[in-house]
């Protein structure tokens, strides 16, 4: 006889009171522990999308307003140190089994790079098994293991894609079925080196395409189907923007469908996390540049393989002032402000922020906005669409004061001192253009000699046509104003301003959300080139203002997913009376089971044993009984989870937007489930315990008899008699 | 000069009363005196609700008394603390009690040993097992170890009782009603059983009992009326 034995036939004999202290752990650690791997389910599942969203790109330049040279990527790749894979293997590459032999055989693919594809290892058949395995079942986790491998391996050079990414709505060639808010992204096989598995080959030149399959799905599309792809072509200025050119210029591409990409291929692929998939169309980089216009351009970078910080090194170092659509240009000689550089944007207007930059950088540098304005009036007589640059301080006395040339003098019959009208489109909301009108006053007429169109900054259907009656700046222009005179102004000047106002006066009048600028002159040195003021320019310039820097997208999306809403504690939120429920269930049970025997008490006191060795041995059956009813209920907490997750993606799927979540369970969030559990079920016993009266042994055994209990069979024969 | 030693129990102007609502109280006992000397037995005769039971559970250190005092081998157990207390029920005396209060969960020989679980060791040695089977042997419950105090009858039960309570060899049994709930062959064999054991054993006995031929065989009959023994 010992005290286990004397436990154990008790907790026997009593079964039926114990099951219900049993089942009354095991329902508030089922409901505990389960809720808490719900919230497990909820971060992996978002770590899942995350990696699966992006693949093996850890950072990469978001697509913004620029277009930059597509040869920055190879630029960057060749200057980013080739690191360990020890500091830059992504997360869940140390998670591949037996990964050297993986990295090692990943490393021979990318020797070459035109021989470049990610295929399953030759070496390690378990690894390729998972492998294959990942790309059958469209599961991710292995397939996202090789691009990280891959990406990780020791000595292997970082993967950056440039890459084109645009706006554009696919339909069918009949017309049956349309997609809007499609995401064509112009891709080349450096793009795919970053997949988590490659959705196929696309030719650089042809006509092929591939879709994520929710489009395939959407449109009906096979390998082999037609569609037509329409796509705005991108301005560097913002449609939004004052002088933007024509509004509408879209382009038709006709391709076939080659393949479809699941979500193991870049099919989920986005930089925005979105638990819906976008609709994506894949097509070869070269031909969507050409389509568009955007020769030799990408808009976005990808990056993979490397950190994000010596990304951005590279880059600092590489960068070009092109790449944020900037040149830096002599201004003709006898412009009338000595020798000068000027930078300008083809962007029209000089990034705000870029300008403060290039101003506190260059000693005495000074803004220039040139505008066109839609008429320069002197009482009765009226000059259309004429160059207007603001420059410099008010000349004169006053800020309203206007110089003009010959020409525009003898056409409005102005002098010094007329009071001249010009009217203007001031920007509004979106598109909405207001025609305002501003006066000035004639300080001064000055002989024009030669043209200086190099005033006029790269309007968009404007700088590159010929007539007046071609013109298409994006403005509503009235052509039967324009006068032969007008026309042969153009034909010899071009975009020579006929009028300059103070650059205040101009910024007042014509300053918008593009900026308020449209260059930055500022006198060269002896000797300097335009090239090295350039390069003065540049060393200026923070790009990271302008957009063009990596962000650290992958990290920001698994950190995003560790920060989401805790689902673990809003379950157990929502669980609350129900675990409360049946931990008063188990306490009340067991206070029961106390009740029961209290002449069982008072006759272990009578027998010798302390008040504190009795309560010990009915606690310590508690304690038996918790700890059985945890174990089986933190088991049953994986089966609530994984029920929880089955109705979230059945039942309540429409209130989770569709998303797919996996079962996943942390040992560490199963042991504080369990603990927890146990913990609080053993509290709720104590207490109970803790309350019961201090009754004398004789009190104790007067409380009644104790039923021998005729019955035997009714005990379990947990252990054999003796 | 040789001290004679302490009587083996002792009470001294022992009263007991309990409250009944408001600021009364119903005294049970008092003034009760007695000195039992080591190897005596003594019934203590009375009514119901005279306060039989209640004198034995004070001399058993179940209840503690409202005024005078009890001693065991001159030892005041009032001054003890409570594990004190719990050692002397557990080694110094022996309880059986009208209802046997065996537990039903456990064999008879496992109700034998139960005591010996309230030592610190917490586990029989081979020798108390061997004393256990040998007096399950002289009550005549060694066929009957093994069985649960379901398949027993009132009067094994009761020896069952007896042998648990003799189990840690104490020095005084005390035993309140054991034949109450006994027929009279059974009444008749457990009052053998108590006899034979002072007279072999030399324990001590105190028996509280309503029954006159159960009381014949002790050494000292005495009754208890109004409070008082005589």
């Amino acid at each position: 006889m010992t005290v286990f034995r004397f436990i154990i036939r008790s907790l026997a004999y009593r079964w039926r009171t114990q099951l219900g202290v049993f089942l009354g752990t095991l329902v508030a650690a089922a409901i505990l522990t389960g809720s808490l791997l719900v919230g497990d389910s909820v971060r992996f599942s978002l770590e899942q999308m995350a990696r699966s969203r992006l693949g093996g790109v850890v950072a990469a330049v978001p697509p913004g307003e620029h277009f930059f040279r597509e040869r920055l990527a190879e630029e960057v790749r060749l200057e980013v140190p080739v690191t360990s894979a020890r500091s830059q293997a992504p997360a869940w590459e140390c998670s591949i089994p037996g990964g050297s032999s993986l990295l090692l055989d990943l490393q021979k693919h990318n020797a070459p790079e035109e021989n470049r594809r990610l295929e399953p290892p030759r070496q390690g058949r378990s690894q390729a098994g998972a492998w294959e395995r990942g790309r059958e079942s469209g599961r991710g986790l292995p397939a996202l293991q090789h691009a990280g491998a891959f990406l990780g391996a020791p000595n292997a050079s970082p993967v950056i894609a440039p890459v084109l990414m645009l706006r554009a709505t696919v339909s069918l060639p009949d017309g049956r079925a349309r997609a809007n808010e499609v995401e064509l992204i112009g891709v080349d096989r450096r793009f795919w080196q970053l997949a988590p598995t490659p959705a196929g080959a696309i030719s650089e030149t042809s006509d092929s395409f591939i879709a994520n399959d929710r489009l395939a799905s959407q449109l009906g599309l096979k390998p082999g189907d037609a569609v037509i792809i329409r796509v705005e072509k991108p301005s560097l200025l913002s449609r939004d923007a004052p002088l933007s050119g024509a509004a509408e210029n879209t382009v038709a591409i006709r391709a076939r469908l080659t393949a479809v990409a699941g979500p193991d291929q870049f099919g989920r692929f986005s930089l925005r996390a979105n638990q819906v998939p976008p609709l994506t169309v894949f097509v070869p980089l070269r031909a969507l540049q050409e389509a568009v216009g955007k020769q030799g351009c990408a808009n976005a970078l990808m990056a993979g393989g490397a950190e994000e910080t010596a990304l951005n090194a590279a880059l600092r170092k590489v960068w070009d002032l092109a790449d944020l659509n900037l040149e830096v240009r002599d201004v003709p000689a006898g412009a009338g402000f000595g020798r000068l550089a000027e930078l300008r944007s083809e962007r029209v207007f000089l990034d705000p922020a870029l300008a403060t930059s290039a101003t506190a950088a260059l000693p005495g540098a000074s803004g220039v906005l040139t505008y066109l304005v839609n008429e320069i009036r002197l009482g009765s007589r009226a000059t259309p669409y004429s160059m207007v640059t603001a420059v410099g301080e008010a000349p004169g006395s006053g800020a309203n004061e206007i110089v003009i040339d010959s020409w525009l003098a003898a056409d409005l019959n102005a002098k010094p001192g007329d009071d001249l009208a010009l009217r203007y489109f001031a920007v509004g909301v979106g598109r909405q253009l207001t025609e305002q009108t501003a006066h000035f006053r004639v300080g001064r007429v000055f002989p024009l000699n030669r043209p200086s169109p190099e005033w006029m900054p790269p309007f968009p259907g404007l700088a590159e046509v010929d007539n007046c009656r071609d013109w298409e700046p994006g403005i509503p222009i009235d052509t039967t104003r324009i006068r032969p005179k007008d026309e042969e102004y153009w034909r010899v000047y071009r975009g020579t301003p006929k009028a300059f106002i103070s650059l205040r006066a101009g910024q007042a009048l014509w300053s918008n959300r593009f900026g308020n600028l449209t260059a930055l002159r500022f006198p060269m040195a002896g000797g300097e080139t335009a090239r090295e003021v350039a390069r003065r320019v540049r060393d200026a310039i923070d790009p990271r203002k302008s957009g063009l820097y990596f962000q650290p997208v992958l990290a920001a999306a698994l950190k995003a997913g560790r920060e989401s809403d805790d689902f673990g504690m809003l379950f157990v939120s929502l669980s609350f009376f129900l675990i409360a429920a049946a931990l008063l269930l188990t306490a009340l049970l067991f206070v029961f089971n106390i009740e029961r025997r209290t002449a069982e008490a008072g006759l272990l006191l009578a027998l010798g044993f302390t008040r504190g060795r009795v309560r010990r041995l009915l606690f310590m059956e508690g304690v038996a009984v918790a700890v059985c009813g945890t174990f089986f209920g933190a088991v049953a907490g994986t089966l609530y989870t994984r029920l929880a997750l089955h109705g979230l993606s059945t039942v309540w799927k429409q209130a989770i937007a569709a998303m797919e979540f996996h079962y996943h369970a942390e040992p560490w969030t199963l042991a504080v489930g369990t603990a927890s559990s146990l913990a609080a079920a053993l509290l709720a016993m104590w207490f109970a315990a803790r309350s019961h009266a201090r009754r004398t042994p004789s009190d104790l055994l007067a409380g009644g008899g104790i039923d021998v209990g005729q019955d035997v069979t009714q005990a379990w024969p947990v252990l054999p008699e003796r | 000069m040789t001290h004679s030693p302490p009587p083996l129990l002792e009470l001294r102007s022992v009263g007991k009363s309990y409250p009944s609502g408001g600021a009364g109280s119903v005294a049970v006992l008092n003034e009760v005196n007695l000195v039992l000397n080591p190897g005596e037995s003594v019934a203590i005769l009375g009514p119901s609700g005279c306060g039989k039971s209640t004198l034995l559970n004070i001399a058993g250190a179940l209840d503690t008394p409202t005024r005078g005092q009890v001693l065991l081998e001159g030892v005041d157990l009032q001054a003890l603390s409570e594990r004190e207390l719990a050692a002397v029920r557990n080694r110094r005396l022996g309880l059986v009690f009208q209802m046997h209060h065996l537990l039903p969960q456990c064999t008879v020989l496992e109700n034998v040993l139960l005591p010996t679980l309230a030592a610190p060791a917490g586990r029989p040695g081979p020798e108390v097992i061997r004393r256990a089977d040998e007096l399950l042997e002289r009550v005549g419950l060694a066929a009957r170890r093994s069985h649960r105090p379901g398949q027993l009858s009132g009067g094994e039960r009761q020896r069952a009782a007896v042998v648990r309570a003799l189990i840690n060899e104490p020095a005084l049994l005390l035993a309140d009603e054991p034949t109450g709930s006994l027929d009279h062959a059974s009444a008749e064999s457990l009052g053998d059983l108590l006899a034979g054991l002072n007279r072999d054993s030399g324990v001590a006995l105190v028996v509280v009992t309503h029954s006159t031929e159960l009381a014949a065989r002790m050494g000292r009959v005495l009754r208890i009326c109004d409070g008082l023994l005589q």
